[in-house]
């Protein structure tokens, strides 16, 4: 080892600080470099394809919920590049702090929440138009069925995208039914109306309804009878009010009065209550969603679904739809363009009909064999064609609602006005809220 | 006179000032909390009560005294008012007798008191949400035990939560049944605090039960009494939880009361200024009625 000026002992005590070590070491570091340099390319690669979360809530706690996750968790597995953490809490408590976190910028990308919602919230600002999801390689519209599509546009731009749609359809107690002597559900407004008068006992501490009718907190049962009878509650350019006009005038009136003198129906029921009485074997029909064949068949109920009966101006029923919104601070417009491309592609939409009953959406789905798998799937699909929504694209809908319509027809149950005299003046008052 | 300026003055000195000091010090920490969750959000309501408040859109205009304008011909709003007063009538006289009854014979030593007083109290510690749902079932006129009782015993049964003409008393019996442990309670505890020698001094001079009880117990209960008098009247002027769980406020307004209204208005249809002349309406009714109450049942005055 030559020896250097300075501190030899220290120099001694670093034998590599020689010149052939020098160059040992810097040839590896070379070689490393290079190496590393082509694996920095990978990193670059690697960063490119981070996954982008995207934050998703829904209210979905009901039992299909376990369709809902476990459809997410595919989505997930499937797409390296969109991660989506959703977050699943009861309606009341999600609705009452969505639209505060929306407005703040704190809340999530994506909401699952009731169509009812979309005129309100596109308005206020607190999410944005996707009309980009109807583009190219996403959605194709002209699989949504017409109702549907409605509702997913505000302002003529699309808000939302199919979330779940499920037609309201009518439940039949197959035991209380026999029991009358009647071997089949009601087909026509009449038998309908027949049939419910027929199978309401009250005597003898028994009281048995033929036909339980929900007016608050439910889906919609009153405008069916409406729609039925050809009648409707607002114009199709929702300006308006046509609940006071003759059609729907009768409609409200001949059933009032099945409630009131046949009481075919206890009045003022809760869309819950209107559950318990058919899941006690209490009413031999009732008219609700897909929802609740889980609950139904766990009481050991005997029943089936069929189509709303026809009246003049069937068949129609009601749908209740579910959708998914974009919030308005949210900048990730292509990632959540591919979940709700995705969440509505005829695979997802054939996991989520077999596992929890809600039937499809599409349209180009009606034949598909696979649905079989759950029974219930195709009796429900039968109705989606003819879903209308209540009050949709209505802005005031929540005010309308529960102050003007649902008092109207409460006071008409409870026989204190006529459905003319209650009706009309619903009709001005909905006036000034449109 | 010059004494008393002397005495001011020897008050305002170093050591005293300082006592002062430290003990606004040590109630600061409680003061700002109050502060900024009581006083501010009172004085904001009151702002806003003056404001056309949209929630969902975060926009406010001044509009004056336009909200208790509307508010004074609102029928809904007015409604509301009887309804919370019907409900107020209901529960307090009865809920306080059954209270103060429950506590006397709480306050003899009898068998298993603890156990009654551990029952009756149950209900108050219980969550309102959870106590409404179960007694909706309880109500409920067709799947409901009550009615599957009054069938058996060949009672008439009443629609309860369905009838416009029920549902109110229904709401009624369960703020009775939720409130009576708590009154009982505070009853027993004043009960407790009067002195033996006043009964024994009464037996004495031959006074009965009847005579023992109105001339020694409840004019000695008075300051408590009028405690848990004052508190179940705003308590029950401020019902909320019961109704929007078994009623809604229905069938039909015949269960709604102010704090539903408030809550309708300011959180359904997200207009904050009109929920607030609401809020601000009930507080003014609410110190008018407690002021009268202490007033003329001399809160100050224990003999």
């Amino acid at each position: 080892m030559k020896s250097l000026p300075g501190s030899p002992t220290a120099r001694r005590r670093l034998p590599w600080a020689t010149g052939e070590f020098v160059r040992a070491i810097s040839a590896v570091s070379l070689l490393g470099g290079v190496l590393l340099g082509s694996g920095s390319l990978g990193d670059t690669a690697a960063r490119a394809a981070t996954p982008v979360t995207l934050t998703f809530w829904n209210g979905f706690t009901g039992p299909d919920e376990a369709a809902v996750v476990a459809l997410v968790k595919q989505f997930n597995a499937s797409h390296a590049d969109i991660q989506i953490s959703m977050t699943i809490e009861p309606w009341d408590t999600l609705l009452q702090k969505l639209p505060l976190s929306l407005r703040v910028g704190k809340g999530p990308d994506i909401s699952g929440l009731s169509n009812q919602y979309v005129p309100q919230y596109a308005q206020a600002g607190l999410i944005q138009p996707i009309d980009s999801v109807y583009g190219s390689g996403g959605i194709d519209q002209n699989v949504i069925p017409n109702g549907v599509r409605q509702v997913l546009q505000y302002g003529g731009h699309y808000y939302a995208a199919p979330m779940t749609v499920d037609p309201i359809m009518m439940y039949w107690n197959k035991t209380l039914f026999q029991k009358a002597g009647l071997s089949h559900a009601p087909t026509t407004l009449s038998e309908w109306q027949a049939d419910a008068v027929k199978l309401s006992k009250h005597a003898n501490g028994v009281d048995q309804y033929g036909l339980a009718v929900a007016d608050n907190n439910t889906i919609p049962n009153w405008p069916i009878f409406i729609w039925d009878n050809g009648g409707d509650i607002i114009s199709a350019n929702g300006k308006q009010p046509l609940i006071g006009r003759p059609k729907a005038v009768a409609a409200v009136s001949q059933w009032a009065n099945l409630m009131i003198k046949d009481r075919i129906s206890p009045p003022a029921l809760s869309g819950a209550d209107d559950d318990k009485l058919f899941q006690t074997g209490k009413a031999a029909m009732e008219m609700t969603g897909p929802w609740a064949t889980t609950g139904f068949t766990q009481a050991g109920i005997k029943y089936d679904v069929a189509m709303v009966p026809k009246g003049p101006g069937g068949p129609v029923t009601a749908g209740n739809a579910d959708v998914l919104v974009l919030s308005k601070s949210s900048s990730n417009l292509a990632q959540a363009k591919v979940f709700m491309t995705w969440w509505n592609s005829k695979s997802a939409e054939e996991y989520l009909a077999i596992h929890s009953g809600h039937p499809p959406v599409r349209t180009d789905m009606t034949n598909d064999p696979k649905l079989s798998a759950n029974p219930w799937v195709h009796k429900f699909a039968v109705g989606t064609p003819y879903a209308r929504f209540y009050l949709g694209n209505i802005k005031n809908y929540a005010q309308i609602d529960a102050d003007v319509i649902t008092p109207a027809l409460q006071s008409i149950e409870f026989g204190k006005q006529s459905a003319a005299a209650a009706l009309s003046a619903a009709s001005s008052k909905m006036t000034k809220l449109l | 006179m010059s004494t008393m300026i002397g005495a001011r003055r020897r008050r305002l000195s170093g050591p005293h000032i300082r006592r002062i000091l430290v003990g606004y010090l040590f109630i600061l920490p409680s003061l700002s909390v109050l502060a900024l969750f009581v006083v501010w959000p009172i004085i904001q309501t009151i702002w806003m009560s003056f404001n056309n408040v949209d929630f969902l859109n975060q926009s406010s205009a001044w509009v004056g005294a336009d909200n208790y304008r509307q508010l004074a011909s609102d029928s809904r709003f007015w409604n509301a008012l009887r309804n919370t007063a019907f409900y107020t009538l209901g529960v307090v006289p009865i809920g306080l007798a059954l209270s103060l009854l429950a506590a006397l014979a709480l306050a003899e030593p009898l068998r298993g008191r603890s156990l009654f007083r551990a029952a009756f109290f149950l209900p108050v510690v219980s969550s309102f949400a959870v106590v409404a749902i179960v007694w909706q079932f309880l109500l409920n006129q067709d799947i409901g035990i009550l009615a599957y009782w009054s069938r058996i015993l060949g009672l008439p049964s009443a629609a309860w939560l369905n009838s416009t003409v029920w549902a109110l008393p229904a709401v009624i019996i369960v703020g009775i049944w939720k409130g009576l442990g708590f009154n009982m309670v505070i009853l027993l505890a004043g009960l407790m605090g009067i002195s033996d020698t006043y009964y024994e001094a009464a037996s004495i001079d031959g006074a009965g039960a009847f005579t023992r009880f109105f001339q020694i117990t409840l004019p000695m209960l008075r300051p408590t009494a009028l405690f848990v008098l004052v508190m179940a009247i705003i308590g029950s002027f401020q019902v909320f939880d019961q109704v929007y769980v078994m009623t809604r406020g229905g069938p039909l307004f015949s269960t709604e009361t102010i704090v539903t209204y408030m809550y309708h208005q300011g959180f359904e249809l997200y207009q904050m200024g009109y929920a607030s002349a609401i809020a601000v309406v009930l507080f003014v009714i609410l110190l008018v009625v407690t002021f009268f109450q202490l007033r003329f049942l001399r809160y100050n005055d224990v003999d």
